[in-house]
């Protein structure tokens, strides 16, 4: 291959090299550190420092910086309205305050990729947000996926069964997949509202075990009504909020007056009542969770998105192990997964999703996205509407799935000519002076004398070769 | 001058029709020389995403026991169609093709599939498949194969319904503008080194000498309606030598809450897009086209508590064009009693959809119906739609 060994980890660990850069360290040591510790989420500038301010409108960029933490979106609601309530033009964009949060988040998911310390910790990161995806296409959830990516982030270094149980008992989760009004029936609740299956389904076939444990729609029903009494309240101050209750703090919260009381059977085990603090659900998320089915699951997964559409057997059948023998410690799978990329990976190459694409071009050309947030003017401005364009919006995927991982999913005419929009996008505010750096990186990558450092060599131009080294194979690929 | 596009090893499905057309007419049965033309129609199929509530859609307002599950769920000032069935009044357009003989719903019906994930479903609606995860190709695809004509997708994606040995064009509006042509033509000879990205690469080189300029003509081309991609894919498919077949991938319609509010707006926007398609391709056109909405289950036939309904099995696909010889509700009609309901709770399904999809491609693409069979879609009894199609 013409890919040398680091520029390949750095490209399908992370997101890239910088023009000139190489890993310090071997890309074993340097992948392996930084799966360790949780980096800060944050606004990272090209030096690698937290922005000391977002641009533009204050009252917008606070909002968005709100969403990033637990709990606070809705009275940061309040307090923007209150402030701006008057203004015509902020209520132009702040009518769709959903897209703000949305924005936010796209926006401190962008900077720590492509400016933040740790890439590969963030790689990751990414793949578990997607896997636990909830997002929300309409109001007031979409204020609550800060709360939501933190607490996946927060779990990054402890065991799967704790993701699990965070992202499932989760605000963004509980509202995306309609379980804030889901009563058993013979719960006090029970009289005015029923079940609602969704959670329960989901909980099941994407979050642990998948169609393949063979469960039942009996299985369905009962953990769905295992999880009844599980929602979330916004505070006191948001009255207009789904599930107002006075006096309950933000967050996660459990309401015995919907829960169905009794003891439940899910795949055959008997699980005891605990109808007065809602732990019966966490009794069947430690078996999920240590379900043979989910490992297996859990490590095809992380295989797809790390070292091929269609996987070795071998690399899976490791990673599941690893998950089975560490009881799901997420360091340890982490740890697997990077061994069978440096070992099995270079066999074969990942067509790279339009985000990681995006990250990946930004952190090679230490260009900045656009920080910009959406204007009156112009919603579809903002950084999470490019990710849109590039038909991957960040953490908004249309079904709860998540975003696919494969060529065949993001290979097509479309899709080809939106990268090259981006590309060109992304290339405008290049300075001549990476002439010689780009030139070097484009023969570190594709070697030289490729087709495509003989079309660079031809151009001479630093924005065209920029161009066209982000939408050539050699990058579309990792 | 030789093109640069012109490589021989380029299969698209035009070429492959052609390398094949005498292979496969030979092999036919019941297809000999003296058979009409393969179909000149066209076909749009909108797939909705998320478990579509035929019974919302499509009340059966003749069977007595619809009000026994549903209070909120039947809306109000709906549209006659044959007596037992009713449409739903954010239909008006739809109504107005039933009233015209260009209207067909079949009802009580579904892919074969009962285990209400939408993943699985969505797989084997868009596979054409006996069960999930059966094909790395769509029944689309496959028949665009058999049939050697041209198709787009009015997604950036190519959606597993549409993929085959083929090329597929897609389209898709974009909010950035795109760089200078001779900026893609220098990426000629990067993109043809790669098997997978050059035949894409060469058709959007291709797609450049005659660029349609289509991203202004959506209203916000960050967030193009549903109307309007079928009235750009309607647009592309007029054309003499345009697409046979088009596909607009949307979602929405898992309405787990509050479904009244949107589904109704769901429906009424499926409703714009049929009128935008019909007056996009203009009414040559529309006399040998069809629009087709297709799901991956039904919905339970009781509410929830949350103005909604869970995950079902039975439900309705609706078509329309004027390929169609006359309207109608087809069904088996499986009925709304308790013991009738598929588990207790879904509507039964009582005809495979599939039969439906298999008859419209024999009218629309001209492909005998046992071909259709055996390399396309198991499409047991496309002779329900005789009279239809």
């Amino acid at each position: 291959m013409t890919e040398d060994t680091n520029l390949f980890a750095a490209r399908r660990l992370g997101f890239g090299l910088r023009l000139g850069e190489d890993l310090p360290v071997s890309p074993r040591d340097w992948a392996m550190e930084q799966i360790r510790a949780i980096p800060k989420l944050d606004f990272y500038d090209v030096g690698g420092q937290p922005l000391a301010s977002l641009p533009a409108d204050a009252a917008l960029t606070d909002y968005a910086q709100s969403c990033l933490r637990f709990g606070e979106e809705n009275s940061a609601e309040e307090d923007i309205l209150k402030t701006h309530g008057d203004d015509e033009d902020f209520w132009k964009v702040f009518a769709k305050y959903w897209e703000i949060p949305h924005w936010g988040v796209a926006m401190a998911a962008t900077l720590s990729a492509i400016n933040g310390p740790g890439p590969v910790f963030e790689r990751f990161w990414q793949f578990w947000c997607n896997h636990f995806t909830a997002s929300t296409s309409t109001g007031h959830g979409k204020t609550l996926i800060g709360a939501h990516v933190q607490t996946i982030r927060a779990a990054m270094t402890g065991s799967f069964e704790t993701m699990l149980q965070d992202a499932v008992v989760n605000p963004a989760t509980i509202y995306y997949l309609d379980a804030v009004y889901s009563a058993g029936p013979h719960s006090r609740a029970g009289k005015t509202f029923s079940l609602n299956e969704n959670l329960g389904r989901e909980l099941l076939e994407l979050y642990s075990v998948s169609p393949a444990a063979g469960y039942t729609q009996a299985d369905v029903v009962e953990t769905a009504l295992m999880l009844t009494g599980w929602a979330f309240t916004s505070g006191p101050k948001h009255k207009s909020s789904a599930v107002y209750f006075p006096g309950a703090q933000p967050g996660r919260v459990f309401f015995k007056d919907y829960h169905e009381p009794g003891k439940r059977v899910v795949m055959g085990k008997t699980y005891a009542a605990d109808d007065k603090k809602g732990g019966q659900i966490f009794a069947l998320i430690k078996d999920l969770a240590s379900h043979p089915s989910t490992a297996k699951f859990i490590a095809t997964k992380l295989a797809i998105a790390f070292i091929a559409d269609q996987p070795p057997q071998e690399s899976v059948d490791r990673i599941a192990a690893a998950f089975t023998a560490s009881n799901g410690d997420l360091v340890t799978i982490h740890s697997a997964v990077i061994d069978e990329v440096l070992s099995v990976g270079p066999n074969f190459t990942k067509f790279t999703k339009p985000s990681a694409w995006l990250q990946q071009a930004h952190r090679t050309l230490g260009t900045m996205p656009t920080i910009q947030p959406p204007s009156a003017q112009h919603l579809s401005n903002g950084l999470s509407a490019l990710y849109k364009d590039l038909g991957e919006v960040f953490g908004g995927p249309p079904q709860p799935n998540g975003w696919p991982d494969t060529e065949a999913d993001w290979l097509s005419q479309a899709n080809l000519d939106r990268r090259m929009r981006h590309a060109n996008a992304i290339s405008s505010s290049l300075k001549p002076t990476v002439a010689d750096d780009l030139t070097k990186y484009v023969e570190r990558l594709a070697g030289a004398g490729s087709p495509l450092a003989v079309a660079c060599a031809n151009s001479g131009v630093v924005h065209d070769i920029a161009v066209m080294m982000l939408v050539s194979p050699q990058f579309l690929r990792t | 001058m030789s093109s640069i596009f012109g490589c021989d090893e380029e299969i698209t499905r035009r070429t492959f029709l052609k390398a094949t057309a005498i292979l496969s007419f030979a092999a036919l049965p019941g297809l000999s020389l003296a058979a009409p033309p393969p179909g000149d129609g066209r076909l749009l199929v909108i797939l909705l995403r998320g478990g579509m509530d035929g019974l919302y859609a499509v009340p059966p307002i003749g069977d007595k026991n619809l009000p026994d599950h549903r209070r909120d769920l039947i809306e109000k000032g709906l549209l006659s169609l044959d007596g037992y069935f009713a449409l739903n009044p954010a239909m008006p357009s739809l109504h107005k093709f039933y009233q015209d003989g260009q209207a067909l719903i079949l009802h009580g019906a579904s892919i074969p599939y009962t285990r209400r994930s939408h993943f699985e479903g969505q797989n084997m609606m868009e596979g054409g498949t006996d069960t999930p995860y059966e094909s790395r190709t769509g029944w689309l695809g496959r028949a665009l194969d058999a049939a050697g004509f041209p198709a787009v997708t009015m997604s950036l994606p190519i959606p597993l319904i549409l993929r085959g040995q083929g090329f597929t064009d897609s389209s898709f509006p974009s909010v950035l503008r795109r760089p200078d042509s001779a900026l893609y033509q220098k990426l000629q000879p990067v993109w043809m080194a790669d098997p997978s990205i050059g035949p894409v690469g060469r058709a959007l080189l291709e797609e450049l000498k005659n660029p349609v300029m289509s991203d202004m003509m959506y209203d916000d081309p960050g967030d193009p309606q549903v109307d309007q991609l079928a009235r750009e894919a309607g647009k592309r498919m007029a054309a003499p030598d345009g697409p046979h077949i088009a596909v607009i991938d949307d979602v929405g319609y898992d309405t787990h809450s509050k479904e009244i509010n949107g589904a109704s707006r769901k429906l009424g926007k499926i409703d714009d897009a049929i009128a935008a398609f019909a007056r996009a391709v203009g009414p040559d056109v529309w006399k040998k086209s069809l629009v087709m909405t297709i799901t991956e289950f039904g919905r339970t036939v009781a509410e929830n508590g949350a103005w909604g309904t869970d995950h079902g099995y039975g439900t309705c696909v609706i078509a329309a064009g004027g390929l169609l010889k006359k309207s109608g509700v087809v069904a088996d009609w499986p009925g709304l009693k308790a013991k009738n309901l598929f588990e207790g709770r879904d509507l039964l399904a009582t005809v495979d959809a599939r039969s439906l999809y298999g008859a419209a491609l024999t009218a629309v693409l001209g492909l005998d119906p046992d071909l259709v069979r055996s390399q396309v879609i198991n499409a047991p009894r496309t002779d329900m739609f005789d009279a239809y199609l």
